[in-house]
């Protein structure tokens, strides 16, 4: 008796705050479906009606390109990030070659320096490669970033797999790229997904490096619009500002749905790089 | 070292299948981590005029400029108060949510914990910079609540925008320490449960007794993130205030974003990187050495 009122309180409190964190959000997906006359007298009426649909087709055409952009960053560096880490940790994980130890503790070495320190010589260095306000300006940094981390785990995966399983391919005479294809590819799947959604949610986060590489506004990322729509419209047309909100949100509420198990993963080892 | 030598050409393939990463990393990691020191040393405008000035811009940064100590002043004040935030919020979450009965049930809340995640973070800026706003959902609260004596502009008052952006994000739940935490409680052996309960311990000392210890590690964990996380991040304020008005919410990581954008000094910027991550450095290895005694 007394543990299921102590289970009723726990649940109250847990599920009071959730729901504040999510407050601001459910505010951003009501308050889109108002009309703007109703937003600007009070918070709560909606006399004209619920005309979501009406705010969101006059900002689709607006918030479509910002999101097209940044998905196809974002699956670009994901792309490379998974390559070449693989490529790279296999090499590690593998083989043993002369300098291997330095090479190896060189990169993990990375996970120390502090973005913020590494900013603006990385903009210049950008900026001298003439990469300024082209996609490779978020692209190749991005993948470099994501290197680190991931080859720093592919190689703790990689040097677990049994080895009797490589030998024995090795032994058929399988090549070595028909190794890594078949064999090693498909059991890191849970790894590489996690390290792709990381990355992949990076993209659709970062700001300020976005900002500072991209004039053109149609290079521009999901993160960069909002902020210029937010600015653009000023202190009116709030409603059509969420209706954007809500939209930008959606390709990543999919990718949430898709791989759940993979972004709850993600999300932990991500905070873990430091 | 001929023989060195001579096994590295023989495995010439595998020095050529680093290359990509190690290109990579070199041009953007590698070089860009030792060009912040060596320009820091320097007045520099990122392009044609660069005049080497030795310690000049730390000596300035450090003595003569009124905004940096100020500054710093306020990052520690930020991240003393997201450490807090972080540390209870999830913890406290983390808590109530392990003592869930039903496993289904902690499956849904944990889903819940991250779906904030979902959303690209300025999106919660931006709406928090539209709370704050004069006639937003904070003002709207408070007049609700009958206190309408207290609304004011959040933002643009000197006096009370550095408490805004501390407020913001309310109430504090962050997804990734919250799960941090839960990993740490499914971590905890059972057994240490069953002995507390036979020695009759009851649940408040239980968990500082038992619980809070057996979770520092998770605790340090979190610490240290906030704490790196925190010293770097300026994209709310950017975007919240913009370091004002004045210079009430201006903090270091700002300062090095405006130096170099909007006054061209790179070299300066650089070394107020350079002192934040020297800030960062003694953080990290504070902790590792308190790691290595416990």
């Amino acid at each position: 008796m007394r543990k299921n009122r102590f289970q009723a309180w726990i649940h109250l409190i847990i599920s009071g705050i959730l729901f504040m964190s999510l407050l601001p959000l459910l505010f951003m997906v009501i308050q889109s479906l108002r009309a703007q006359i109703d937003y600007d007298s009070s918070l709560w009426s909606i006399s004209s009606g619920m005309i979501g649909f009406q705010n969101y087709s006059a900002v689709l055409s607006s918030v479509y390109p910002y999101v097209f952009n940044t998905f196809t960053y974002s699956i670009a560096t994901v792309a490379g990030v998974l390559a070449v880490s693989t490529l790279t940790a296999y090499i590690f994980a593998r083989f043993s070659f002369p300098l291997k130890q330095l090479l190896f503790s060189s990169i993990i070495a990375l996970m120390m320096i502090p973005g913020i320190l590494t900013f603006i010589p990385q903009f210049l260095m950008v900026f001298r490669l003439n990469l300024l306000d082209t996609p490779w300006a978020l692209i190749l940094p991005g993948i470099s970033g994501g290197l680190i981390f991931a080859v720093y785990l592919l190689r703790t995966f990689f040097e677990q797999i049994a080895m009797e399983i490589i030998e024995a391919a090795r032994i058929d005479g399988a090549p070595e790229w028909r190794i890594i294809g078949t064999i090693v590819v498909p059991l890191s799947i849970p790894t590489l997904a996690t390290i792709g959604v990381l990355n992949f949610l990076w993209m659709w986060n970062a700001y300020i490096w976005p900002l500072v590489t991209l004039s053109s506004s149609e290079k521009w990322t999901v993160s960069i619009g909002m902020a210029f729509l937010s600015n653009a419209y000023g202190g009116a047309n709030e409603v059509e500002q969420y209706a954007a909100y809500t939209l930008s949100s959606i390709p990543l509420l999919i990718l949430f749905i898709i791989a759940m198990k993979y972004f709850l993963q993600g999300i932990n080892s991500g905070m873990l790089k430091g | 070292m001929m023989p060195l030598v001579k096994s590295m050409a023989r495995k010439k393939y595998i020095y050529i299948s680093l290359l990509p990463a190690f290109m990579l990393l070199v041009t953007f990691q590698y070089i860009p981590f030792f060009n912040a020191f060596y320009r820091s040393f320097f007045d520099w405008n990122g392009a044609n005029r660069a005049e080497f000035v030795g310690l000049d811009n730390f000596i300035d940064l450090l003595f003569r400029n009124p905004d940096y100590l100020p500054s710093l002043g306020r990052m520690g004040v930020i991240v003393l108060v997201q450490i807090l935030q972080g540390v209870i919020m999830s913890l406290f979450l983390a808590t109530l949510i392990n003592h869930v009965k039903s496993e289904r049930t902690k499956y849904l809340y944990r889903v819940f914990v991250i779906l904030p995640a979902v959303v690209p973070g300025i999106i919660g800026t931006l709406l928090w910079k539209n709370f704050y706003s004069t006639d937003g959902l904070i003002n709207q609260i408070l007049v609700f609540l009958g206190q309408a004596h207290y609304t004011t502009t959040w933002l643009g008052n000197e006096h009370t925008a550095l408490l805004a952006i501390l407020f913001m994000g309310f109430p504090w739940i962050n997804g990734t320490f919250t799960l941090i935490y839960l990993a740490g409680y499914i971590g905890i052996n059972s057994e240490i449960y069953d002995a507390a309960n036979i020695d009759g311990v009851n649940i408040w000392s239980r968990f500082w007794k038992v619980e809070f210890p057996l979770l520092l590690p998770q605790t340090r964990l979190i610490v240290l993130l906030a704490l790196i996380g925190s010293i770097q991040n300026y994209e709310n304020i950017l975007i919240l205030t913009n370091g004002g008005p004045g210079t009430s919410t201006l903090v270091p990581g700002l300062m090095l974003f405006q130096y170099a954008f909007s006054y061209s000094q790179m070299g300066y910027a650089c070394a107020i990187g350079i002192l934040l991550f020297m800030i960062i450095i003694t953080i990290t290895i504070i902790n590792q050495s308190w790691g290595r005694e416990s």
